[in-house]
């Protein structure tokens, strides 16, 4: 007979979104990661290669993609610190998660408002 | 069950995820300000980056900085690749693809970091 595994459905509770959260922008952050190795590798081609490359992430639409990297990069750093709490905090309290996770994203919430001030100001300009 | 995802995977990995974790917080919370909040402002230029990169104590903070970032990131699409794909020829080739970019960062950007030097002037 054939062994079926169990089916998972998982509801869709703050610890589950906050985990969803730190794979996807994990993810993004990888992306990111190879993307600025090669952009800052242009510092090593000369002045002139690396002026060019800057003016183009210097650009209105790069300042808008680093209020999403800076968005990206707050959550996966915070919630992080969060989960490391969880493991040795002895945090692993169900009814306590629901909280740790809502503060966790209001913080980002408004570390990321106040930093992507000056990006869209920048965009804007 | 047959295949247990990141499930099996090594205790180690689990632990210096968590430690590398922490050092990349602190490690790019500086990076940060000294990039956004240091210096004058205006557009980033060779003039302003090239001086700093060139200095021995930032190149080994960098250099730091790129390990545990690639290290961490790879780390974590191994867990991702490891608990999506049950295929396991798949998984092997995405496993292989992801040490590829990584040491290929790895190398391109050590070089970067370690050879760098700054020309003044023009």
């Amino acid at each position: 007979m054939k062994a079926y595994p169990p089916k998972v459905r998982y509801r869709l509770h703050p610890g589950y979104i906050a985990w969803l959260f730190q794979r996807i922008s994990g993810l993004a952050l990888v992306l990111y990661l190879i993307m600025h190795v090669y952009v800052i590798h242009h510092i090593a081609l000369g002045r002139q290669a690396f002026d060019e490359i800057m003016a183009v992430v210097q650009s209105p639409l790069f300042h808008l993609a680093e209020a999403a990297l800076l968005a990206a990069v707050v959550y996966h750093g915070v919630n992080g610190l969060r989960v490391i709490l969880l493991d040795y905090g002895r945090a692993a309290d169900k009814q306590k998660i629901s909280p740790w996770v809502l503060g966790v994203m209001s913080l980002c919430a408004v570390i990321v408002l106040a930093g992507a001030i000056p990006m869209i100001k920048l965009a804007l300009h | 069950m047959k295949f247990l995802g990141s499930g099996r995977t090594g205790a180690f990995e689990w632990f210096f995820q968590r430690v590398s974790g922490v050092a990349l917080v602190a490690l790019l919370g500086l990076h940060f300000i000294l990039i956004h909040y240091t210096g004058e402002p205006g557009p980033v230029t060779y003039d302003k980056v090239a001086p700093r990169l060139a200095s021995p104590l930032y190149k080994a903070w960098e250099l730091l900085f790129l390990v545990l970032a690639l290290y961490h990131a790879m780390n974590g699409v191994k867990l991702v690749i490891d608990d999506y794909v049950h295929n396991s020829t798949w998984r092997s080739c995405l496993l292989g693809l992801s040490w590829l970019v990584a040491l290929a960062l790895l190398i391109f950007g050590a070089l970067t970091i370690i050879t760098f030097s700054y020309q003044p002037g023009a």
